[in-house]
């Protein structure tokens, strides 16, 4: 992402799994970092760290954040943003799609783990194009 | 007969394939966190667990 600065603009649907310890607290986590407007360094951090996403843990990112702790932990412990991610799911089953990550660069999908350099190659055509 | 099934066969294949390929898709994005200007050229939707 840091390459292309300003060039790209990422859109974030949630997709937890059900049968994982901590996908949907990770999520949780995010939005409610979110709410006090950190939500794109929470994202990095969460991925960063992965699978490292226990409660604990998450604390701890929220607070290297500087994030307000008593709004942050009674988000996640709340569930206050579970209608959001329940839509993303939804979404997801819709489109039929069942790995994640799963791309969509300027509509073109890109499923699983592809390689960096398989989705740099798109997002450089994608660019590209635009600039014609 | 059966080389020109199996012909058909391998075109359709190689045609479904190419627009697979080009095939753009819509995905909503409305009240999703975005991270980047909303002037950039790319926009990539990820459907992720961060797990």
């Amino acid at each position: 992402m840091e390459t292309y600065k300003g060039k790209v603009r990422l859109v974030i649907k949630n997709y937890p799994y059900k049968y994982r310890d901590y996908s949907h607290m990770a999520a949780e986590a995010s939005l409610a970092a979110g709410d006090q407007g950190k939500y794109c360094e929470m994202h990095d951090l969460l991925l960063k760290n992965s699978p490292r996403l226990d409660r604990d843990s998450v604390i701890r990112y929220a607070k290297e954040l500087g994030l307000d702790m008593k709004a942050f932990t009674a988000s996640i412990e709340g569930f206050k943003h579970a209608a959001i991610i329940e839509r993303d799911k939804k979404l997801a089953v819709d489109m039929d799609l069942y790995n994640t990550p799963t791309f969509f660069i300027n509509g073109r999908k890109v499923i699983g783990n592809r390689s960096y350099e398989y989705l740099r190659k798109i997002v450089d055509e994608e660019l590209k194009n635009a600039k014609r | 007969m059966k080389t020109n099934l199996a012909a058909a066969l391998i075109f359709l294949f190689a045609v479904s394939f190419a627009s697979a390929e080009e095939k753009r898709f819509t995905v909503p994005v409305d009240g999703s966190p975005v991270c980047g200007p909303p002037t950039a050229a790319v926009t990539i939707i990820e459907f992720i667990d961060f797990q």
